[in-house]
């Protein structure tokens, strides 16, 4: 039980961020499941309406009194009251991107910091990130193809950053840099991260994240492969 | 303490004032022009200089300074420097143009100078106004952020100029000066009476606002909701914030405020208006830009002692920032709801 | 060409592109023997940077000279110009690179035509840019810097402290010399309004230089956005500058020496005053020949309002921007080789 939330773009991409129960001080449901569709923006806009400011904690209050009633905040620091009342609006289709481990042909878990830098520096003039996985070398490397030039990070198997390296099969897989580019911030605020690639060369981003608690969250990414592009340039 | 001074040079006779006078009339803006004409350069002489170490306190004088003129220029592009025997004024006035923003902000010249020297147009007007970008300003005084000692003088260069000469510390025993000529043009006393001091009128609340930070970062999220707010307080200590769109409807409230007792104090320009009994917990309210609001709280001052928010009921929001001499009075334009 | 940088001087080389990137939109590349050199000139040729790396700065270095003299005795050495965005993008992030890049190879794939980066990494990461390479003339400004009778040697603090004076979207400031003065005050004859704009002179004592050498007063205008691009680099590697210049419409060389590791040049064109102006326009008709494929740069003439020494003439020429046989701003010289 718990809490997650989705987000779709082009129907290529799909990101999950899943909240469990254990996090919430109370968490009271009067029926099984509830799904509606709201304005992110405006959610993220009132979560944070007091800053963060470090040292003062915020205390949040969630209510949902059922289909077409508005979800209530109600967020409290230092004696001071936000109160914000969101319209909900009808659910669409989630997507389900069927991707099993069955189906899956190479998966790596590697510590989060350097596939930091990597992503945060990605040339973003290139359409496509490729993903080369193969249990010979250069092992797992990402590529762009952009306007300077092609760039290539490789990260073999042997590194201390990586923490599991299964990988049967070499696969080349290439994916629109745009849909992928937003996991710059789920892989920024997670220790670690795993990434799997199933037989029809769809790819699933998993990012562990863990609070000043020391609890834990998830955040997953999956994306279809990038199907116009040809050969695409050699380096 | 020793402290940084400040020179201003302005030296008319009162036979010039008869021409000026008949010129200004005719020529309507270049009286001053004229004056420089008639009368060799000789006439603006540098009064005498006094130079003095500062001492780390004067230092923080100077950047709390620059600090006041910094929260105007984040506000204004231009505004107007009335100069007098006590005190320094940075007027903006109310004009269409300026978006129905009114500033008015009063320095007490001896709480910043060691050595001030003035004389105005005449000896009945005693003053000087001077239209300045405080921007300019705040640029030469970042640059004197650690300086040995920083002259002010009113000098004519190619144009009527507010010079900042600063000493700065070098790693060698020589001394570094650094000129700024900040171009002003001077206003004609015929002019001056746009630039007096707004007068207040009677209020229905009068509270302290809430921490400057916190009431910043709420703004600034509030901003990307909507353009307008409304803000409403009473006189039970108890203040609202609240903006309302078609996706959402956001309301922050903040308890035990002061309502400072000066709201008695503020002289009424309706005295025949007869004073109803209100009740503490009436809210009153007014609607306005959360850009324009968001703006001000940005080019706050540093470390204000006090912010008090006046308000007339769909009317005036009038905000009062105090911090030791120094006060600035900002009027912020209120929207129809 | 196959040279490798060991990691402390990579925070050196990666400045250095930082550098050149605020004065031109290309790099110049060519291996010497005596060592690499980067190079670039802005689009109105009115400013040159240069940078030098010889052979000990490198842990390995191959100028590529030995492989074409076998090959091929008629090919000349390679020399090729990458755009100035991609070789940024391999030093992105300095912060990062100081901290992780244990060193960094660069050779020539000259059957790709690509100039290859190769960035080793902490964790046995390898960061690989392969960046599009086009082959060209040698980029090479002809100056004489002992032979400048004014000569200032200064610590980059003493200049960053005294530019920091200036608003940061000043375009030109002018340096005036004289035996017992050195100063600077920003220009604003080119402003639409000079009137409204602030004035501001800083005077620097001749003591506070570690060299001063005034041979000729004189003042001199300058482009100070491409001299903070050498500040920069100089300020971060604590390291002197050196000034070289005579006076107004000749050009100013600042140089930095690093010992036997490397060497930087900038020269700028100096703003030329009435009386210059006849004897500078006749050397501009030898001074730059361009080659044929260099003609589609477009030369982006700088605007200038002549400065006219005498009081009360008020006469002003604004500059055709391809009207180059009446420049105001004195050209360095600069010789395309085959």
């Amino acid at each position: 039980m718990g809490f997650k939330v989705t987000v779709e773009d082009s129907k290529c991409v799909q990101a999950n961020a899943f909240i469990q129960e254990a996090l919430f001080h109370e968490f009271v449901m009067k029926e099984d499941q509830i799904t509606f569709k709201i304005n992110l923006t405006v959610l993220l806009e009132c979560l944070t309406i007091f800053g963060g400011t470090p040292g003062e904690s915020t205390s949040l209050k969630m209510c949902y009194a059922g289909y077409g009633c508005p979800l209530i905040l109600v967020l409290e620091e230092d004696g001071v009251l936000t109160d914000c009342s969101i319209k909900t609006l009808e659910p669409d289709e989630i997507l389900d991107f069927n991707f099993c481990s069955t189906n899956v042909i190479n998966k790596i878990i590697m510590k989060s910091e350097c596939l930091k830098e990597a992503f945060s520096e990605l040339d973003m003039s290139s359409d496509i990130l490729q993903f080369l996985m193969s249990p010979d070398s250069p092992h797992f490397r990402l590529s762009t193809f952009g306007n300077a030039g092609s760039t290539h990070s490789d990260f073999p198997k042997e590194s201390d950053m990586m923490e599991s390296f299964q990988c049967t099969q070499t696969q080349t897989n290439r994916y629109k840099i745009s849909l992928l580019k937003p996991s710059v911030k789920a892989l920024a605020l997670s220790t670690r991260v795993s990434i799997r690639t199933d037989n029809r060369g769809f790819l699933s981003l998993q990012f562990m994240i863990k609070n000043e608690d020391g609890q834990v969250c998830f955040v997953e990414f999956y994306c279809a492969p990038d199907e116009d592009v040809d050969e695409g340039p050699e380096p | 303490m020793a402290r940084w001074f400040c020179i201003v040079v302005f030296d008319i006779d009162l036979t010039v004032e008869q021409i000026l006078t008949v010129y200004s009339v005719v020529t309507t803006g270049k009286a001053f022009l004229i004056l420089s004409v008639l009368f060799p350069r000789g006439v603006y002489q540098d009064k005498v200089i006094v130079r003095e170490s500062l001492s780390c306190e004067s230092l923080m004088e100077v950047n709390y300074y620059a600090g006041v003129i910094g929260t105007l220029s984040k506000l204004i592009k231009s505004c107007v420097l009335r100069i007098t025997p006590g005190n320094w004024y940075f007027i903006l006035a109310e004009k269409l143009a300026n978006g129905g923003i009114q500033i008015w902000c009063e320095l007490p010249q001896g709480h910043f100078f060691d050595e001030y020297a003035m004389e105005g147009v005449s000896k009945e007007a005693n003053e000087i106004y001077l239209e300045v970008a405080p921007d300019n300003i705040v640029k030469a005084l970042k640059t004197a952020s650690n300086a040995k000692w920083i002259k002010i003088k009113l000098t004519k260069k190619h144009v009527p100029c507010l010079t900042f000469e600063i000493d700065q510390p070098t790693l060698s025993s020589h001394s570094r000066t650094v000129v700024h000529d900040v171009p002003v043009s001077v206003i004609p006393r015929r002019l001056w009476e746009d630039y007096e001091e707004p007068e207040l009128p009677h209020f229905d609340v009068s509270i302290a606002m809430p921490q400057m930070k916190l009431l910043k970062n709420m703004i600034d999220k509030m901003k990307n909701l909507s353009n307008h707010m409304v803000l409403s307080a009473n006189q039970n200590g108890e203040m609202k914030l609240s903006v309302e769109t078609d996706m959402a409807a956001v309301s922050t409230h903040f308890r035990d405020l002061i309502n400072p007792s000066t709201l008695d104090q503020v002289p009424s320009s309706h005295d025949s208006s007869p004073e109803r009994v209100k009740d503490p917990t009436e809210f009153s309210k007014a609607r306005i830009d959360i850009r324009k609001f968001a703006q001000f709280l940005s080019g706050q001052l540093v470390n204000p002692t006090k912010v008090i928010c006046n308000i007339v009921h769909n009317k005036v929001v009038h905000f009062l920032l105090l911090n030791e001499d120094v006060s600035l009075q900002y009027f912020m334009p209120v929207v129809a709801s | 060409m196959k040279c490798v940088i060991p990691g402390i001087n990579i925070k050196v080389f990666g400045r250095a592109i930082h550098a050149l990137s605020k004065i031109g939109d290309e790099i110049y590349v060519e291996p010497l023997e005596h060592g690499l050199a980067l190079r670039t000139v802005n689009s109105s040729r009115s400013a040159y940077g240069c940078f030098m790396f010889s052979p000990t700065f490198f842990q390995h270095y191959d100028d590529g000279s030995g492989q074409i003299r076998s090959e091929d005795s008629e090919q000349d050495a390679i020399r090729c110009k990458v755009a100035m965005k991609s070789c940024l993008t391999v030093f992105k992030s300095m912060s990062t690179i100081e901290k992780t890049v244990e060193r960094c190879k660069i050779k020539l794939n000259m059957d790709e035509s690509r100039l290859v980066f190769q960035l080793h990494c902490k964790h046995g990461i390898v960061k690989t840019h392969n960046l599009a390479f086009i082959e060209c003339e040698t980029l090479q400004a002809v100056f004489s810097k002992d032979m400048s009778p004014n000569q200032l040697t200064a610590q980059a603090k003493l200049l960053s402290d005294a530019v920091v004076n200036f608003q940061s979207n000043q375009e030109e400031i002018t340096l005036m010399i004289s035996p017992e003065k050195i100063s600077l005050k920003n220009y604003v004859d080119d402003e639409p309004d000079p009137n409204k704009v602030v004035h501001t002179v800083v005077h620097l004592a001749p003591e506070e230089f570690d060299n001063c050498q005034v041979g000729v007063d004189t003042d001199i205008t300058f482009c100070l956005k491409e001299l903070r691009a050498i500040l920069g680099f100089a300020e971060a590697l604590s390291m002197p500058l050196n000034i070289h210049f005579e006076s107004a419409g000749r050009p100013v060389v600042f140089g930095i020496n690093s010992d036997t590791a490397f060497e930087a040049n900038l020269v700028l064109a100096t703003l030329a005053d009435a009386q210059t102006q006849a004897s500078s326009s006749q050397q501009q008709s030898t001074s730059v020949r361009a080659k044929p494929s260099q003609k589609s740069k477009t030369t982006n003439g700088i605007r200038r309002q002549q400065k006219s020494s005498e009081k009360g003439d008020n006469q002003t020429t604004l500059v055709d921007r391809t009207d180059r046989s009446v420049p105001f701003v004195s050209e360095i010289y600069l010789f395309f080789f085959f």
